[in-house]
């Protein structure tokens, strides 16, 4: 899934990709589970704050994802600049851990029934999403800012003397 | 002994008891007599805390505030007994499911038996919350007053249930007084208190 020139470098395009399927595919179950949530009225009159939770925990990262494939679409570059390979494949294991808890927080409602509410599981969720959401940012705006970096660009070409 | 609202605040239901299970008609009975068997009608069901309060002309009754099905049927303890909605029953993927994407409702009831002689109406102007009705039954007399001893129980008098029914339409919801609710005759056949009463 994630293509790469060598076991170190990854093509950046390659890697934004791969990051981008994986969030918009995990965003959108989530989006349409809560969805789903709204139709049978499980939040009742306090539908607004299911989706304040759920806003906040994947719009940041998602509108980071589509902005930077935005300006990329825009910029004719030919020679996509590549990254450490590490780094990216962090990236996706950490979103992928972080979205998959997501959903997890949402389905195991009806099994903590017995001692919390809907919306009371959502709002301590925060104990664990949060440090998740900030790896998740830390690593994928490396990932990014990582493409303004010189180290990135093509190489510079010495002049003939 | 303490004073019931009076008029009483607006009910979702009412309805008259049948004359012929509270008193049998022709005998000379005492108030306290007749809250007597009102009384183990009530346990017989299984409420197990009941509050007594003076009322003009008699006196009133007042029941826990319990938990019930849809269909009015008394929850199970100790769900019934609860004032937070009772948790899905997740035994499959079905249910499961139900679970996940479906509202559960809680629904709510304090009774109360108002026995007076005298007429009287609901008072519209009144909404009686969830957690104020909750207090009726910690507010009254565990007991009638021997005084209600001396006076007896006349064919003038009726036996009137007051049924308030509260909703949360989820769990996180507040719970709210249905207007209407089910029949009051509902309330009383699927809570087992007609049956209490039953010759």
């Amino acid at each position: 899934m994630i293509g790469g020139a060598s076991d170190q470098l990854t093509s950046m395009r390659s890697a934004k990709r791969s990051l981008a399927v994986i969030w918009f595919v995990g965003s959108g179950i989530v989006f349409l589970i809560v969805l789903g949530q709204t139709v049978g009225r499980v939040y009742g009159d306090e539908v607004e704050k299911a989706w304040a939770w759920l806003l906040p925990s994947i719009m940041p990262t998602l509108s980071l994802i589509v902005g930077v494939l935005v300006s990329d679409a825009q910029q004719s570059d030919k020679t996509p600049p590549e990254i450490d390979s590490f780094l990216v494949k962090m990236a996706v294991v950490v979103s992928i851990i972080y979205l998959l808890t997501v959903l997890g927080t949402i389905l195991l409602q009806p099994i903590v029934r017995g001692w919390s509410t809907p919306l009371g599981f959502l709002n301590i969720s925060h104990l664990w999403l949060a440090p998740l959401q900030g790896l998740v940012s830390a690593f994928i705006g490396a990932l990014f800012v990582k493409q303004n970096s010189p180290q990135h660009h093509e190489p510079v070409v010495p002049e003939k003397t | 002994m303490p004073w019931f609202p009076w008029p009483p605040p607006l009910a979702s239901a009412r309805a008259e008891m049948p004359a012929r299970l509270v008193h049998t008609s022709g005998t000379i009975e005492s108030l306290k007599s007749v809250a007597g068997r009102l009384e183990r009608a009530f346990r017989g069901a299984g409420y197990a805390e009941i509050s007594y309060y003076a009322i003009p002309g008699g006196f009133a009754m007042a029941t826990r505030l319990e938990q019930f099905a849809a269909d009015g049927t008394s929850f199970a303890a100790p769900e019934r007994w609860s004032a937070d909605v009772a948790p899905p029953q997740v035994f499959g993927l079905r249910t499961y499911l139900q679970a996940l994407f479906r509202a559960s409702p809680g629904r709510f009831r304090i009774i109360v038996l108002a026995i007076t002689p005298r007429a009287f109406r609901e008072n519209h102007r009144v909404r009686v919350t969830r957690e104020e009705a909750t207090d009726w039954v910690k507010d009254g007399f565990n007991k009638l007053p021997k005084v209600y001893d001396q006076y007896a129980y006349t064919d003038e008098y009726s036996c009137t249930a007051l049924v308030y029914e509260f909703e949360k339409a989820a769990p996180d919801n507040p719970a709210v007084l249905k207007d209407p609710g089910l029949p009051a005759d509902t309330h009383l056949q699927k809570s087992n208190i007609l049956k209490g009463l039953a010759p």
